[in-house]
């Protein structure tokens, strides 16, 4: 192989010849696009001490393609009632963007955007027969 | 809905301009009428938004009673758009 012709391969710069006498000419080969990266879906936890706290995970849910998991016991165990309040505001959100809100726990819920299912299954218990559905909130 | 919006927005753009409202409430209602013309999300994302600001308003001890009025009319109607 020519070295000229294998240093155009490598530059990506194609030399044409057109005929005896003509002159070369280069064509420039873009390069190849830098491969779009593909659009990610995040999982953010927080976990919520405070009623201010939910502003962070409301714009989170607004931005869409993320999952949010969020540990609601620090407030649950310092005032019920902003623990509520705190958790219509985060339904409210969840409705708007037609997402689901689950609880999974006594202390933990999940939020998930539209294109997202929870799966509300039953786990059997220890007993024989006896199953435990999961709190739905 | 475009046209209810549309008064909404005009509503919006009067407690926003009201020199007698108190800056943090004038800035919340301009948040809440950038977060309505804010093309890029889907409308109920956008009322979402606008109405959980003017909430959070009409809970500030200081805002005016005439405008605390004004703001839980537009709050109905922007959650009338919701249903």
């Amino acid at each position: 192989m020519d070295i000229k012709n294998f240093v155009n391969k490598l530059t990506g710069k194609v030399t044409i010849k057109r005929g005896e006498g003509a002159k070369e000419e280069f064509i420039e080969l873009e390069p190849d696009e830098m491969k779009k990266k593909a659009a990610k879906i995040f999982v953010k936890y927080f976990i919520i001490t405070d009623f201010g706290d939910i502003k962070t995970v409301i714009d989170s849910l607004r931005e869409g393609y993320t999952i949010v998991i969020m540990k609601i016991k620090p407030l649950k165990d310092k005032d019920m009632n902003e623990l509520k309040r705190a958790i219509s505001k985060i339904k409210r959100t969840v409705e708007a963007i037609d997402g689901e809100i689950v609880g999974i726990d006594e202390d933990w819920i999940v939020a998930v955007p539209n294109f997202v299912e929870v799966y509300k299954g039953e786990i059997p218990s220890g007993e024989e027969g006896a199953t435990t559905e999961i709190q739905e909130e | 809905m475009e046209t209810e919006l549309a008064q909404i927005i005009e509503l919006l753009r009067q407690i926003a301009e009201d020199r007698t409202v108190p800056k943090n409430i004038r800035e919340n209602a301009q948040k809440a009428l950038d977060s309505l013309n804010d093309e890029s999300n889907e409308v109920s994302v956008r009322v979402d938004k606008a109405v959980q600001l003017l909430d959070e308003s009409s809970d500030d001890p200081n805002i005016p009673v005439y405008t605390r009025t004004q703001v839980w009319n537009i709050v109905s109607h922007l959650e009338s758009l919701l249903r």
